[in-house]
């Protein structure tokens, strides 16, 4: 019986790898003559091993060809020993990945790279490949392929305040799509603070007493990548305060004569609930 | 399980060579050097014993497509990870997942609190000292040094969260997807807070003190998704119910004597007053968040496409709320009975609408049009509370009160539309855009409308070496800006307050500040990177980048006072802008990797950042706002401070195979030194801090750093077919300098111990006085970590 299974199977991959040879097509076999170092890597490559054995559509059982063009006429312009090669390599666009994003869109547009087209990244000029390898499996943490050009956030998630990302319990995509999406700055969450309430949801409210400037963007005050001060605050606690505080009474001061003012967290010694206050009488936050 | 078991591949059909099996065991024993302070495991689990470092299965059945894969990380210990995933490829996935995430804060924390459960904690005795005017204020505080010594004893800081997950993922067809997740969350533990009774400084109370942390978060999510070639839609549901075990915290008074009845009584300044034996706040209310949204995007002609989305989120909470005060003192204060309703009755909901157009039209030019709205509407009932301060008493022996606020439902609504386009010519890339933002907010000081300007240009020069520049310059313009609109909140009727709190004699800010998120600003961003392969094995690749906001808003000087009637009603400001006025961010890089043969690979990073921001304040009297002698119009009495923040970071690394698949050596350096530099300049610079005239004196404080080494090294040796050994080495050191975590400004001191901090440059209340949990409670330290692990797969 296995070995009835493996038969079909093997019937199965055959018709599968080369059911398209002809009308241009050679088929993988033919590819692979020439580029061995591809098929070795290709054969382990998540890519091979689906367009291989299991295709999921006719584009996707074209193989090489799926991607890379009909392959007919390749061979002939090698044999030719022409200029041009006849073959879709994605060096044509000038080192633009236009055409490369728009073969693997045609599998790939779904999910969260439906919003490809028109993203940030895509406006930027990045395509597939500046991150993704097509034809190995190559296994990188996310945000290493992220610091490849975000070379600020590599540094700044060395600084002393952080979140546990460089301990690996965070990485980039747990805030962000790198393919795009509905929300800001490429976030999950229809806003910056929706996206921070995924893990700090204690902070969410609303409360009856709203600190507006936290409301409405939690990165007025925080830096979520990094910071020099505790508590991913962008600045010194009590001149944090003061950037907006200059009340008559005593927070105009990065040090009024209280010995908690510029110590420990500052004005937030006794203004605990800065973030909203459920207290009747927490219009202060100070309860 | 049956689902799981169901996915399970037929072990039977190995022998048909149809099963992929690999398993991974990496497990050792670890030694870590003596390591005393929480800085060390501040989000991880590192300590001395056997380790299980990583434990992986996956068997996939070709013929069925069926798998199974388990991956654990660091198991056992209080950082570890366990995903257990199964199921038919293409077809259906379930996943199970637990993790856990420790964020310790301090191991030396001294507490003289006990806590009860419940949000209690309680004192085993008090300081028993006489803290009327009749008492040496030295003496109270070598009293209360002696107490602390006595009663201190070490508390846990630090939380720990575990969180267990299961979703299903299913392809009904091949074009429709549903995907099922729920989620639990706990986290634990104590953070740090302050528990003051009283007013205000002078007269509040503090005490650091613990936190506890107890919540609960469920979810629930649901997405179903339909594909096809042209179009695709999503609908997905997110329901968030997050729950705190302790509503409200309640401590002791250390500062209380129990010989003198049912209040602490205590100097105010030369009178006395009455405290409250205990405090009370209120904590994190429970919530429940939810979120609906529907997405789709649609492929058009000329190589075109449509997305769109439309969110709603819905966020509830209906909290039971706790008196205006914990205590007694005055009349029913500690009664709900006075408050103008139960529970919070807090909701907010938010509508996101989004649509964006690609299209390349002509050639290869491509366009990107944008649309986007998010407005929150906060729909929780305004009442008026009366605000009663920190359950301390008035000079009457009542709870002091201070006239009455109102709850304020701030709301905003933000809308972003524009245009993108980029256009490739020959080797260049040209790219320009241009985005307008516009912000309108209630009970804010300013509507803001900003215009944006995007322009691009990367290049690949000679074939190896690529180029881009980025440029945007951005105008933001508050329209109008009324810095007494949070007046509305403070003090709600003329008639009701009296004398010089009246709403209009009241300066919720100084007129000349103007808050940096609705303030006028200009804003300048330029960025440059380049990347070259000057050799086929060396990579090299820089960038630079500029950010510049400049929030000079034309401040003008004002005659807030006018027609008041009021001593001061003739004064004008300085009209010099208040708050922050400038912000700077210079960042550059290099990175470079050599990859001499196919043995040896060097890489080399290394970055600096400079932040400078630049505020600016005023010291003024509020109780003398409205007199004769009022000073909010000294241009003199105006401070400056400078704030440079800079870091260097070093990356070093190298893998070497000594003996191809026998013996590898990889190590890797990091450095992160980062310094925040403050510079005071202007109204009390260099003032003796002990002169009552100058009692706001400032200087600049000592620069503050965190220096971080950390160097990884491991060494693996193959030695068998499926074994590697390996010796690892890791050195991590951490030194950290804060005037703010550590009690050496010259305005503040120790007396006796960190744990009594005291600022006697002004008077001798006891607002002067900080009773801390300790300095520094995330040290420096040196640690050195060695592992011998092995590593089995098949």
């Amino acid at each position: 019986m296995p070995k009835f299974i493996a038969g079909i199977v093997m019937l199965f991959l055959s018709t599968a790898a080369y059911a398209e040879v002809g009308n241009g097509y050679v088929g993988e076999k033919e590819c692979f003559a020439c580029h061995k170092q591809v098929k070795v890597d290709y054969q382990i490559d998540r890519h091979g091993r689906v367009f291989t054995a299991a295709p999921g559509n006719d584009l996707q059982a074209k193989g090489c060809e799926a991607c890379h063009g009909l392959g007919a006429a390749h061979r002939e312009a090698v044999n030719k020993e022409e200029k041009d090669l006849k073959i879709e390599n994605f060096k044509s666009g000038k080192g633009l990945p236009v055409e490369q994003n728009k073969r693997c869109l045609a599998c790939h547009e779904n999910a969260e790279r439906g919003f490809w087209k028109g993203s940030v990244h895509e406006m930027s000029g990045v395509g597939c490949a500046t991150c993704h390898k097509i034809h190995i499996e190559e296994k990188r943490p996310g945000m290493t392929v992220c610091f490849t050009c975000h070379s600020d956030k590599k540094a700044q998630i060395q600084k002393s305040s952080h979140m546990p990302m460089r301990e690996g319990k965070v990485n980039c995509m747990g805030c962000h799509n790198p393919h795009g999406s509905f929300g800001p700055k490429m976030l999950k969450a229809p806003s910056i603070n929706e996206t921070c309430y995924a893990c700090h949801a204690e902070k969410r409210g609303p409360f009856l007493w709203e600190h507006a400037v936290v409301r409405e963007s939690c990165v007025n005050c925080h830096d979520p990548h990094g910071s020099n001060n505790p508590g991913l605050l962008k600045s010194k606690g009590p001149f944090l305060c003061t950037q907006c505080h200059q009340y008559g009474g005593h927070v105009n001061m990065p040090r009024y004569n209280r010995a908690s003012a510029a110590y420990g967290k500052g004005c937030v010694n006794c203004h605990t609930r800065i973030h909203g206050s459920n207290h009747p009488s927490g219009a202060k936050f100070t309860r | 399980m049956a689902v799981l078991l169901s996915a399970l591949p037929s072990w039977g059909d190995e022998k048909s060579g149809n099963i992929e099996k690999v398993a991974e065991l990496k497990a050792g024993y670890q030694v870590v050097g003596d390591v005393d302070s929480a800085k060390f495991n501040e989000y991880r689990d590192i300590r001395d014993g056997a380790y299980l470092y990583r434990l992986g299965l996956s068997v996939f059945d070709k013929s069925s497509r069926r798998y199974f894969d388990f991956t654990g990380t660091r198991l056992f210990r209080d950082d570890q990870n366990a995903l257990l995933s199964a199921g038919v490829d293409r077809k259906w996935r379930i996943e199970l997942e637990w993790d856990e995430t420790p964020h310790l804060f301090s191991n030396k924390a001294r507490t003289p609190y006990d806590y009860q459960g419940g949000g209690l904690f309680t004192v085993s005795a008090t300081a028993g000292v006489d803290m009327t005017t009749a008492g040496a204020s030295t003496a109270k505080d070598t009293d209360v040094a002696d107490y602390l010594a006595a009663t201190l004893h070490d508390t846990a800081l630090g939380t720990q969260r575990e969180k267990a997950r299961a979703a299903f993922h299913v392809n009904a067809t091949q074009d429709l997807s549903f995907n099922i997740e729920a989620s639990v969350e706990r986290k634990e533990g104590f953070e740090v807070t302050g528990a003051a009774i009283g007013d205000r400084p002078p007269r509040a109370m503090n005490t650091q003190i613990t936190e506890p942390v107890d919540y609960r978060t469920r979810e629930l999510n649901f997405k179903t998704e339909y594909v096809k070639e042209l179009y695709q839609v999503q609908l997905s549901y997110h329901l968030s119910s997050f729950e705190n075990e302790v509503d409200s915290f309640t401590w002791e008074n250390i500062f209380y004597n129990p010989t003198s009845g049912t209040f602490a009584t205590v100097e105010d300044g030369g009178t006395d007053r009455a405290f409250s034996t205990i405090g009370r706040t209120s904590l994190y209310p429970d919530n429940i968040y939810q979120n609906v949204m529907l997405s789709g995007g649609i492929n058009l002609p000329k190589d075109s496409r449509l997305n769109a989305t439309v969110s709603y989120s819905l966020f509830d909470q209906n909290e039971n709320l706790l008196p205006y005060s914990a205590s007694s003192l005055g009349t029913d204060w500690d009664s709900l009975g006075k408050l103008p309703r139960a529970s919070a009755d807090a909701s907010m909901d938010a509508v996101y609408l989004k649509a964006d157009y690609s299209i390349t039209p002509v050639g290869r030019l491509g366009l990107h049009a944008f649309y986007s709205y998010y407005g929150l509407d906060n729909e929780t009932k305004t009442d008026e509370w009366y605000y009663a301060t920190q359950d301390a008493a008035d000079s009457g022996g009542g709870v002091n009160v201070n006239n009455q606020r109102k709850n304020l439902a701030y709301s905003y609504a933000k809308q972003n539309y524009g245009v993108d386009a980029y256009y490739p010519l020959r080797s260049v890339r040209l790219g320009g855009g241009y985005e307008r933002e516009e912000v309108d907010r209630d009970f804010r000081e300013a509507d803001t409308g900003e215009d944006m300007l995007k322009a691009s240009l990367s290049t690949r020069l000679a074939g190896a070496v690529s180029l881009s520049l980025k440029y945007l310059y951005g105008d933001r313009v508050a329209n109008g800006y009324n810095g007494e609109v949070t007046d509305e909140s403070y003090h709600f009727s003329n008639a009701v307050e009296s004398g010089n709190d009246r709403p209009y004699g009241a300066f919720g800010n100084h007129p000349d500040l103007r808050k940096f998120d609705v303030a006028d600003r200009k804003r300048s961003q330029f960025d440059i990177s380049a990347s070259a392969e000057p050799m086929s094995d060396l990579t090299v690749s820089a960038s630079y980048s500029l950010r510049k906001d400049n929030y000079d808003s034309d401040v003008l000087s004002s005659q807030p006072l006018a027609g008041t009637g009021y001593a001061s009603e003739a004064g004008t400001t300085p009209g010099d802008q208040l708050g922050l006025l400038k912000e700077e961010r210079r960042f550059y890089s290099v990175d470079a990797s050599y990859v001499p043969d196919e043995r040896l690979r060097f890489g080399a990073f290394y970055s600096k950042e400079k932040l400078r921001s630049t505020q600016r304040g005023i010291a003024f009297d509020e109780n003398k706002r409205v007199l004769a002698t009022y000073d909010w119009n000294q241009a003199a009495k105006q401070w400056m401070a400078t704030t440079d923040d800079k870091t260097d970071t070093v990356g070093l690394s190298v893998v070497y195979v000594i003996i191809p698949e026998k013996l590898s050596f990889k190590s890797d350096y990091t450095y992160s030194f980062g310094t925040v530099d403050i510079r005071y300049t202007g109204y009390g610079t260099g003032l003796p801090l002990d002169s009552n005239t100058y009692y706001y004196a400032f200087a600049d404080p000592e620069k503050v750093s965190h220096t971080n080494h950390v160097v990884n090294a491991t060494l693996e040796y193959q030695a068998m077919r499926n074994v590697v050994v390996g010796l690892s080495y890791v050195y991590d050191r951490y030194k950290i300098k804060d005037w703010m975590q550590e009690p050496s400004g010259g305005w503040v001191e120790e007396v006796d111990s960190e744990f009594l901090l005291r600022d006697s440059s002004e008077d001798t209340r006891w607002g002067n006085r900080l009773v801390t949990l300790g300095s520094l409670l995330g040290p420096s330290y040196e640690a050195h970590v060695g592992t011998v692990t092995v590593a089995y797969s098949f």
